[in-house]
């Protein structure tokens, strides 16, 4: 099972105000804040612990079907910061999770995966998108041979042979991205994963 | 302080206009709807909506109501029962 979380670090700079009285105490736990505030970059040590919490989040709630607003209950744990590579751990709500984070002049990008899991090998795409469900559909993974859907309400990446795997995506700004699963499992109709690559779906920017 | 509940929901209102995302979500905000489903308030922004009802209404939202603030029913229901003390 596997998480992301992209920020856009030019939206998340005008949009949210983390030095605001208060923020960082409902946010982030104690060992967090004190990252923050010994941080070269505290800017950077948000976005960065912030992902890391919304990743677990998304494998929380993929796995228990429950939502809830707790940022808190997951502590981020930069363990080793290679340029603008960053890798860890997270824990909270009973489970541990491993991170692999990437840092651009634009964004930050993080990956959460169950343990067993090497984060930093799962096939990752970071789109610069028009924010639209059809920009999706064409994950690019694969040379373009999959195509992203959900099952349940949950996404999913699909091969031509019809075998999906776990995905998740996450938007924020100007960007996209989607993490997926190494293994495709479980057969799907071909039928329906046709119906998502119809030409109409085919992607090309600045057509109609 | 004694506040019906088309009061507060008048309040939750004007707390979350500067940060929703869909307007259309946002003229017919009623109690069912979903704070970043519907309202598409950015997550990093929520912790706004929860500091904004903290000073309008003079009460301190706990770590434990604090997750379930994930819609406006939700968060008439923690309101109400902060300002009645509990």
């Amino acid at each position: 099972m596997t998480g992301n979380d992209i920020i856009d670090l030019q939206l998340a700079a005008t949009e949210s105000n983390w030095r605001r009285k208060g923020y960082l105490e409902k946010v982030f736990t104690p060992a967090e804040q004190e990252l923050i505030t010994a941080a070269t970059d505290p800017d950077v040590m948000v976005w960065l612990l912030w992902s890391g919490k919304e990743a677990a989040y998304k494998i929380f709630n993929r796995v228990s079907r429950q939502r809830i607003y707790a940022p808190q209950k997951w502590e981020v744990t930069p363990l080793v910061w290679q340029k603008d590579q960053i890798s860890g751990s997270i824990k909270g709500a009973g489970a541990s999770y491993a991170f692999s984070s990437k840092l651009t002049a634009g964004y930050i990008h993080t990956v959460a995966a169950v343990s067993g899991i090497n984060p930093a090998v799962l096939p990752v795409r970071i789109m610069l998108a028009a924010a639209d469900d059809a920009c999706l559909r064409h994950t690019g993974f694969m040379n373009h041979q999959e195509s992203l859907r959900k099952e349940e309400g949950l996404p999913v990446v699909m091969n031509r042979a019809g075998h999906s795997c776990i995905a998740s995506i996450s938007h924020h700004g100007r960007y996209w991205s989607v993490v997926r699963m190494q293994q495709h499992q479980g057969a799907v109709s071909i039928k329906s994963f046709m119906a998502v690559t119809s030409p109409g779906f085919s992607g090309s920017a600045g057509r109609p | 302080m004694q506040m019906d509940r088309t009061t507060l929901l008048a309040t939750i209102r004007e707390v979350v206009t500067p940060y929703a995302k869909n307007q259309e979500a946002l003229q017919q905000l009623n109690e069912d709807t979903d704070f970043i489903k519907d309202l598409k308030i950015n997550s990093a922004n929520l912790v706004d909506v929860i500091l904004d009802v903290e000073e309008k209404f003079n009460i301190i939202i706990d770590n434990e109501s604090m997750e379930k603030m994930i819609n406006v029913k939700a968060a008439i229901d923690i309101v109400e029962s902060k300002l009645a003390g509990s």
